[in-house]
Parts: structure tokens; sequence; C-alpha cells
């Protein structure tokens, strides 16, 4: 066991031996799910390669236990305890994923959280110690560590941690980190702050700063997001901004605005900027990649059991402009555009229902298409339902690859709860299409619920 | 700028979706709902099928709210207010202690309608007024001793005749004053709480969600996919009601969730990927996610060790001839890389463009033009990235470092 598993759990346990609670009550809730997938998957060999094609034979279990404690303190100030765990067994795994990517651990024990949460210590405390998940306008991130939060008079909540990153460290996980580049082992600490304003009505704002190091900055960025409340009850605004300190760029900027008129029609604007990027140890960010923008319009409309969705969205890349001569300090980049649609119209009664839709892209990146039309069907109380679809997606490319599939994929699932504490699930799915011959997957679910009121 | 053709799929789509939110916005329009209600969970649904005025009872006849509700000022939880007839009607209106038809006496119609609405059964109270109990945690003694008056939270019902359910408390009424500094802004001070300390949300006449009105966080159907730009700016708050496990099962999930990808996604899912890499993101680690069924089904081509590379990308995608019409791969990642790195590992990038010492397959610079001007200022950072393709003394020739 190493270090950075070691203080976060020393602290836990000294805090929990040291500081004796008046006896009351306390109140608990123990969630666990064990799952089985069986997946028989036909790859495409014939269809790409002439080859034959294989039989993809995969097999997993999962189980998960959540435990929380609730009112540990039996006074005014809580105290909670909050802790998730997950096992997962993956069965005929070969060995060239492992000399590929020897990270991928195929017997996996993740410690996805676990902390001790107290709230409203002194009237305006608030902290977490132990494995924890921050989301925010920097995405997620997982570490283990101590978060300290202070409200104060004006509205204005400071927030600031530090601790050592999951990522790298023991039964971590790399959850929303997609850095593209593989573990070097090294420990990394992490530590941030930020400020949230929640004192104006119908206005939130967060601003964070994160920075993660390992002998170097792997990873350092600021962002700001707000969220407002432009017209009473109908109009909303939302912004939010990262700035990437390692290669002084923008990372990412979204705004938009959605309108709700009434509860039926909801329409949503947005236009949003990123230029992916990935951690600083990651030769892929230093690569000529260029930022993209996009605008999005979307409108939905639904009353009872209808709704119809429409969308669209405009894309605008830059690339090296072939045309024209390379200068040796400058490259030469054109804009280049994506449209995209996107409808939809269903029909979803309480027992069955259906849908159709379609989408379809076109541009420089290649023209796509979507039609998807699928329906449902509940019956004997809700215990089994029916769900199928069908599907045909083409793509094409200037001078590249051409793709028609059309397929038709057929889900059985049967939902048993005999008593409140326990719910079975078995979840089957049948897949055909003109590329594979067949997938099947099939997901055994069994869940257990304990403590009071579940 | 180039222009390209529209295929004729696109206008016909186009013209389609066009058409469809034309009908919708014309013949469809529904009529607004009424805001102004509070939620029906809470309050379940009610019936009082009598005639009365709170604007003649508190206006001409000069009584006050207490005269009636009597427990208000003493009780300590959010039911039992409604007054029985017997106890407060009667100190005005001549009621007869027992129900006329049970006494064995005539009934007279008039008589019960000046007070019950409707048809009159016989079978008791009941039957007229039924008043669930609110689904919340509220004294009306604490929020009177502290001086509130009664229109404060049920504003308007002195000038109405029946109270309806608009004369409920909102919540955004209540956040006037809970708003964390002058009372607890802690959501299960009100709301009752599970085992687990989160705001009860499942209730026998239905599921609590969000209006939407707080924060912009209606739990309409698609709400799973734009719920982000509320929890960025509000983590703490979504975990009043949600567990972290509940974001878990789909941002680090392993089992596919239905109502995101239904059957036969994975036909569909490169149309997702190419459009969207930020969104499988959101759920998905790039290389511990694809990489393992792509290489698997041979989608990935990751160098020699590959047994079956299919024939994903066209010829002369990454091509050892220069100019970029044989190397489109150039152009794609540009574009997002994401893209690229769904499939290829870092070593795949190197091989070709991997610096002296490094690269097996030669040499080809893949940095941007003037990248030489800002390489110092990454390299003192963090050059980790700088030695999987150049060997120490290429780089100290080619990106020397730079002072502090």
């Amino acid at each position: 066991m190493t270090i950075r598993f070691r203080a976060p759990l020393l602290l836990i346990a000294a805090m929990l031996a040291g500081w004796p609670p008046p006896a009351h009550a306390t109140r608990y809730y123990l969630h666990t799910e064990t799952t089985g997938i069986i997946d028989q998957i036909a790859t495409a060999g014939a269809a790409f390669s002439g080859d034959a094609a294989d039989v993809l034979s995969r097999r997993r279990a999962i189980q998960t236990v959540n435990l929380a404690v609730d009112d540990m303190t039996g006074r005014d100030f809580s105290l909670r305890l909050e802790s998730g765990f997950r096992y997962a067994a993956e069965f005929g795994v070969i060995s060239l994923e492992r000399a590929l990517l020897p990270e991928l651990q195929h017997n996996e024990f993740d410690l996805m959280f676990l902390h001790l949460k107290g709230e409203e210590w002194f009237g305006f405390l608030g902290w977490t110690l132990g494995r924890q998940i921050r989301t925010d306008v920097l995405g997620f991130h997982v570490f283990d560590g101590l978060t300290v939060s202070g409200r104060s008079a004006m509205g204005f909540e400071l927030e600031a941690w530090s601790g050592f990153a999951a990522k790298t460290g023991r039964f971590g996980f790399g959850l929303g980190e997609p850095d593209g580049v593989q573990s070097n082992g090294r420990v990394q600490v992490t530590s941030g702050a930020a400020i949230n304003y929640l004192g104006g009505k119908g206005i939130q704002v967060r601003s964070g700063w994160r920075r993660v190091f390992d002998g170097s900055i792997v990873e350092e960025r600021g962002g700001a997001g707000v969220n407002l409340e432009a017209a009473p009850e109908t109009l909303r605004v939302y912004a939010d901004a990262v700035w990437n300190f390692s290669y002084r760029l923008m990372d990412r900027l979204l705004a938009g605005a959605r309108w709700t008129p009434d509860r039926q029609w909801a329409a949503t604007g947005e236009v949003f900027h990123h230029y992916p990027l990935f951690s600083a140890d990651s030769i892929f960010a230093y690569f000529n990649t260029q930022p993209y923008d996009e605008a999005r319009a979307r409108l939905a409309w639904s009353r009872g059991d209808w709704h119809v969705r429409g969308g669209y969205a405009l894309r605008r890349f830059q690339q090296r402009d072939i045309n024209e001569p390379d200068l040796p300090d400058q490259d030469s980049f054109s804009n280049e555009w994506d449209h995209g649609l996107l409808g939809e119209v269903g029909w979803r009664p309480e027992h069955w229902g259906g849908s159709v839709g379609g989408s379809g892209r076109t541009g420089s990146g290649g023209h796509q298409r979507l039609f998807t039309a699928e329906g449902y069907y509940w019956f004997m109380d809700d215990w089994f339902g029916l769900e199928g679809g069908v599907n045909h997606y083409g793509s094409s490319r200037d001078g590249g690859l051409s793709r028609a599939i059309s397929g038709l994929g057929v889900n059985l699932a049967v939902h048993y709860r005999p008593d409140g504490w326990v719910r079975f699930k078995v979840l089957g799915e049948q897949d055909f299409n003109n590329l594979t011959r067949f997938r099947t997957r099939v997901f055994l679910v069994a869940e257990l619920f304990f403590g009071e009121g579940r | 700028m180039k222009f390209r053709t529209m295929p004729r799929w696109v206008i016909l789509a186009c013209a389609g979706a066009t058409s469809l939110a034309a009908a919708a916005a014309l013949g469809w329009r529904g009529l607004p709902e009424n805001r102004n209600s509070p939620s029906e969970i809470i309050f379940p649904p009610r019936s009082a099928a009598l005639n009365f005025s709170h604007r003649i009872h508190l206006g001409k006849a000069g009584m006050k709210c207490q005269d009636c509700h009597a427990a208000a000022s003493s009780t300590r939880s959010s039911d039992n207010l409604i007054p029985r007839a017997a106890q407060a009607c009667a100190k005005c209106h001549a009621i007869p202690a027992e129900h006329p038809r049970a006494a064995g006496g005539a009934v007279n119609p008039r008589e019960c309608r000046l007070c019950h609405a409707g048809e009159i059964t016989g079978a008791g109270p009941a039957d007229t007024v039924f008043f669930p109990p609110p689904h919340l945690h509220f004294s009306h003694k604490l929020h009177l001793d502290k001086g509130m008056n009664c229109s404060q939270c049920h504003a308007g019902v002195e000038s109405t005749h029946l109270a309806t359910r608009a004369h409920l408390p909102k919540m955004t009424s209540c956040l006037a004053c809970h708003d964390g500094q002058a009372a607890t802004q802690r959501c299960t001070a009100c709301h009752l709480a599970t085992p687990a300390g989160k705001v009860k949300t499942s209730y026998p006449n239905g599921q609590l969600l969000p209006s939407g009105v707080l924060r912009g966080d209606a739990h309409a159907p698609g709400f799973e996919r734009s719920h982000g730009p509320v929890a960025k700016t509000g983590e703490a708050y979504c975990q009043n009601c949600h567990q972290p496990n509940d974001c878990l099962k789909c941002h680090a999930g392993m089992m596919k969730p239905q109502g995101i990808h239904p059957a036969d996604y994975i036909s569909q899912h490169a149309v997702e990927a190419r459009k969207n890499a930020m969104d499988c993101q959101a759920c998905h680690r790039q290389q511990g996610f694809c990489i393992t069924c792509h290489q698997r089904t041979g989608v990935a081509a990751l160098g020699e060790l590959t047994p079956r590379a299919l024939k994903i990308h066209p010829s002369d995608w990454a091509s050892s001839s220069p100019g970029l019409e044989k190397n489109a791969h150039v152009l794609e990642a540009q574009r997002n890389m994401n893209t690229c790195v769904s499939c290829h590992a870092e070593k795949d990038c190197i091989a070709c463009h991997g610096g002296k010492g490094r690269g097996s397959r030669g040499f080809v610079n893949p940095h941007p033009a003037g990248f030489d001007r800002n390489c110092g200022f990454m390299r003192n950072r963090n050059q980790t990235a700088c030695l999987k393709c150049h060997t120490r003394p290429d780089l100290d020739r080619l990106c020397p470092p730079v002072g502090p």
C-alpha cells in the first residue's frame, strides 16, 4: 500500500476514533448491484478485409456496493459517510491487449468514492475527507484528500482542496480524464480552489482553478461558469470557459440560452469553441491541431405523450490549405464547414410507444446519414418489456471509403421486484446488420436495498 | 472556403424537418400550463367541495385566520390545520352535532348547500373535504413565532373565496428567507429525507422532480443529455437529491444505459463519435474504453502487433510520400485529434513523427509553424512529452530551455 492511499484512510480512522458523538439513532443505506454481461460479437472481418469473421466472446462480472451513513452527529450540523466500490472481472482477455495497453486491468477493483462529509459546521463550514469526485467547469476530477469550504455573509462560498490524484493512485479509475497517455506511475499531487456565488436570486457562478503536479506540471487549468435566469421562469443563459495554462490557450468556451415559454416548448441555442488538448505529458497536444467552432440550435415540443425534436448544427474547422505554399513561420489555414441536421418524433404513453428520427451531416468531413425507428411495449404490470428498432447508417467521403449499414436490434427486458428490498433485471439485446452477422448481449442484474425507507 | 453540392437526401431531410417544425408550431400549439401551482407531489391532490369565502370571513366578518385554523399557532406539523366543521364553523353557524340523515331527520338540501357544494351523499366530511398531509417538514408555530404573517406564504387568500392550490406556498417564496443566511438552505430542513440523507423523491403519488424554476434544471425528457450547465455550476446542489453513484452509473458506467444508447447502437456509434467526441468523453475514457473493443475486433491498427488490421482508412491515408493529398490523416488530426486517439496510442504516431533516435520510420515534423518559438515555455512546464519523441541532446539543440 502506498503512502498516497494510506494517508487519507489514516485521517478518517483517526477522526472516527477520536470523536465521540452523542448516543442517537443513525440512518444507513446500503445498495448492492451484481451484474453479469455476456457478449457474443461477430467481427466485421468479412466486410472489411475479406477474412472470415471471428466471433468475439466476452464475459464480464461487475459488483458494486454503495453504503451511506447519515446523521452521524445527532446535532444540527451534519456528518455523513458516503462510499462506493466496484469490482469488475473480465474473462477471455487476450495477451495482445496486455502488451499494447499494460495499464488496462481486467480484474479491477475501483474505490469509486469513500469520504466523510460535514455540512453546516458552525453554520458556515463544510468539508469532505477521503476519496471524492469533483465536478465543475474543469470536468471530472477524482482524488484522495481534503476539501474545505466556507460560506461568507455576502453569499460567496470559498472552496479549497488538496490531495493525490486517484488516476495514478491505488484503486484509481480514470473517470473522464481522456488524456490519451499511459500512466507513468508517478504520484500526482493535485490542488485547487474555487469560488461560488450563491447569494443572487436566479444566478449561480462558479470559478475554479486546478493544478496536477508530478514533478512537472501535468495539468493546470482555470475556468468559470455561470447559469443565469435572464427572464423569470422562461429564459436562462449559461456559459463556461476554461483556460489552459500549460498551452496558454482557451481550451473550451460554451455560451448558450434556453427559452421555455411554457412547459411544452423549449428552444436552445449554443455556440461552442473547443481546442482538443490533452494533459501536458501527452504528445497529442503538440501536434498541429486546430480548434473548431460550432453553433447549434434545438427546438423541442412535448405535450402529453408526444414529443418532437429538431436541431441544426454548423461546425467550422480550420485545416491546412493544401493550395497554399508552406511558409516558414506561419501555416496557412482555410475554413471548412460541416452542417448537421436532426429530427425526431415520438409518442410515449405509459406502457408503450415509439419514435422515428433521422440525422445527417454533410460538409468537409464527408457525408453521413442515420435513420432510426424504435418502439417498445411493457406488459404484465411492467415486468416484461420489449424494445425493437431498425436503423440505417451511411457514410461517404470524397476519395474515401463509403459504408452503408442497415440493421435491426431487439431488446428484451424483464424486471422483477418481489419485495421492496430486492430487484432482478434481465436485459437481452440481439442485433443484426449487413456488416456483421449478429451481436448478442445479455445483462443479468440483481440489486439489493437495505436501510429504512428504501 | 469550399462549397460542395449538397446531396439530395440532405435537402429532403431539411424540407421534412422544416415541415415538421412548422406543423408543430402552427397546428399543435397547446395551452400553456399553469406555472403558479405548487408541486402535486409535495401537496397531493385534494378535494374541497365547499362553498366558502375567505374574503367574506376575513373581510366583512372581521375574522382572523386563527379563528378557524386554531392549531396554526401551536402546531409543529405542516398538516392538521383544516378546521373541523363541528369545531370551527359551529361557532357561528347552526350546525347539528350529528348528520341529519344519520339522526333520522329530514335533509334540506338548501341548508346543506350553504357550505357543501355538489352532490350531498351523506357519507361524512371525508367525502367532500379531503386534504392529504403534505410531504414536508414544516412548523407553523416556528414561522409565526418569528413574526411571519399567514399571507406571506398564502398570498392572496384574503381576497379569494375558496382557497386553491395557487394559495399554497411555492419553493421560490420559501427561498426568499431560506437563503443560507437568514435561515438554513439545507433542502432536508423542509423536504423529507432518505436514509442516505438525500431529498426523498419517490412517493406513492409520483416522482418529485425539479420544475426548473430554480436553476433551469427541469428533469424533462432529454435532461440526461443537457444537464451539464447546471451540474458544472452547482455540483453540491445536484447532490441534495443524487448520490455520487447516480452520476457514476453513466459517467463511469460499465453497463449500457438503454435510455442513452438504443438497440444496435454499436452500428451507429461512429456517427456520434465523429460529431460529438466531447459528449462521448463525458462517460467513456477514450483509450481505456474504445481501444479494447476496437483492437479486439480488428478496427484499431496498432502497429505490427495487430494480427488482422482491417481496412478502415483509404489508401494513402498515411503515406510516406510527401503532400497532403497523400496524407489525408493530417486533416483529420487537425480537425479533431480525439477521433484519432480513440484507436491509436502514442507509439503509432511516434513511429513516423518521432525525432532522431525515436521514430522507427523516419522523421516527419508534426509541429505547427512557429512552434520553436513557444516550445521552451512548454518544456519548462513539462518536458515528459518532448522526451517521448526526442532524445535529450536532440531536444537541447532544437528547443533549448528558457529562463524562468
